[in-house]
């Protein structure tokens, strides 16, 4: 055991670091595109604040078919375009941009889904005390339905950290890079073992953690 | 003073049109607490939401205070429905906010500072006897205390009118004696003008000085609250008299017993 560690711990110390630098950053940047994008869905769709048909269907249509592109060719298929955004479409900034343009539609629908959950009583309520549509979306739609937005994101994480392990095919290493090439392409099961075992450790504290969150924020109960 | 001139509405709907109301003329007078009754899908909904203008007419004119507010539209309407509190039947209180949040928030969007919206909040919470349970949740509070917020909070900006929309119909019997109490308490020292919508001829009785009964989007008849309950003119409100009389026989109110018309439900 102790022979293990000294030999792969570094290894799976550098996977474990690399997984959460690509995971934390693809999901800050999804978030910073798609949280707006799922906002204007929201507020557009037909009995939203302000429906606008053309627009609404349009987004629908982007987020739709970015959700759609398996991510192991959206990966490739990209790759100009991740040369053109970090220089490069290799290591951990090579996948950060792919990550990000995989989650980000998915990020735009969790936001859009949480949003349509609130109250409409409410926002008729917000209107009769003169507030403007701007504030209508940060003071009341995006206060009422934060402990939604709090488990869409563990979620978000938790899908982009599965995806992070198909980075390893840009050479951008991380926990499922190192479970490939130690377990499937070398016939080291012991690796693979511990790779795995730090990614299902890892997926349930963050999950466990974006609960407990939503949960204490959530003043309903 | 709210004057209705020839109000109509109409909704367009893929399966044609819909008529919600048509010829509506009413006159509402300062210091009123004036009922709109009527059966669920009368128009009474509507029309109180067309006083705010949370719904357009689309015909005739609408006159607060000698102004004509149809058209009004952004700042200018923000500003109209600063001066219109209301309150509703499901309270419609911020879940994520804390009482005294609920309060301050009418404050909060026309830009007024923590500290003043936060005193003016306290006062309001006083007169409502709730300053008490200012740091609380709504979820934590009872039917009657939640109504009793969402009033403070509709009396934040210092409105002259007050719209109720079925504002005690969720509430128990007691609940809304004391909350109907209240709101007359409003009235009288304050000085709020106040529509109130409801379905039950009780609710009417105990506060209302002027009532306009509408059926089917129609005004079908109007006037002192004593003078409709003593001498109605119309069929639909002998009706709900029938229905809502205490000393009733059975016969004639099979499915109603009194302590549900008490009750509002």
């Amino acid at each position: 055991m102790i022979e293990f560690f000294d030999k792969y711990g570094a290894l799976l110390a550098q996977g474990t670091i690399d997984t959460l630098v690509m995971t934390f950053a693809s999901c800050l940047f999804a978030y910073i595109i798609g949280l707006p994008l799922g906002i204007w869905f929201a507020v557009t769709a037909p009995g939203g604040l302000k429906p606008n048909r053309g627009i609404n269907t349009v987004l629908g249509w982007i987020i739709n078919i970015g959700r759609s592109i398996p991510f192991i060719i959206l990966l490739v298929a990209i790759i100009p375009f991740t040369r053109l955004i970090v220089g490069t479409s290799l290591g951990v900034p090579g996948a950060v941009v792919p990550l990000t343009v995989a989650a980000a539609p998915f990020v735009a629908r969790i936001v859009e889904q949480s949003l349509a959950e609130v109250d409409k009583g409410l926002i008729e309520a917000a209107h009769s005390f003169g507030a403007s549509n701007f504030q209508i979306v940060t003071k009341v739609m995006l206060k009422e339905s934060l402990p939604s937005l709090v488990r869409g994101a563990a979620i978000t994480f938790v899908n982009l950290f599965g995806y992070s392990a198909m980075a390893g095919t840009v050479g951008a290493g991380g926990l499922g890079d190192i479970a490939i090439r130690y377990g499937y392409q070398r016939f080291q099961g012991d690796v693979m073992l511990a790779a795995v075992i730090l990614c299902v450790v890892l997926v349930q504290v963050f999950q466990s953690l974006g609960d407990w969150l939503a949960r204490v924020i959530d003043k309903r109960s | 003073m709210i004057e209705l001139i020839d109000v109509g509405k109409v909704y367009h709907a893929s399966d044609g049109d819909h008529r919600a109301l048509e010829g509506v003329n009413l006159r509402i007078e300062d210091g009123d607490i004036f009922g709109i009754i009527g059966e669920s899908g009368a128009g009474k909904s509507t029309l109180v939401r067309l006083l705010n203008l949370l719904e357009r007419p689309t015909e005739g004119r609408i006159i607060i205070d000698g102004s004509d507010i149809t058209d009004y539209q952004g700042k200018e309407l923000r500003e109209l429905r600063a001066n219109i509190g209301m309150i509703f039947q499901s309270f419609a209180l911020f879940q994520q906010r804390s009482v005294l949040q609920n309060v301050t928030f009418p404050l909060e969007v026309r830009g007024e500072s923590k500290a003043a919206s936060a005193e003016r909040a306290h006062e309001l919470l006083r007169l409502v006897s709730l300053d008490d349970k200012s740091s609380r949740y709504p979820s934590e509070l009872s039917g009657g205390q939640q109504q009793r917020v969402a009033i403070a909070r509709a009396l934040a900006n210092s409105p002259h009118y007050m719209l109720c929309d079925e504002a005690t119909s969720a509430l128990d019997s007691r609940t809304t004696v004391q909350v109907l109490d209240l709101l007359a308490q409003i009235n009288d020292e304050l000085g709020v003008t106040m529509v109130v919508i409801t379905h039950s001829l009780d609710v009417a009785r105990r506060i209302c000085n002027r009532i306009a009964v509408i059926d089917g989007g129609h005004i079908v008849e109007e006037g002192f609250t004593a003078d409709v309950f003593a001498n109605p003119q119309s069929d639909i409100t002998r009706e709900l008299l029938d229905w809502g009389a205490p000393n009733v026989k059975k016969a004639t109110a099979p499915q109603t017993s009194e302590g549900e018309e008490v009750a509002c439900d």
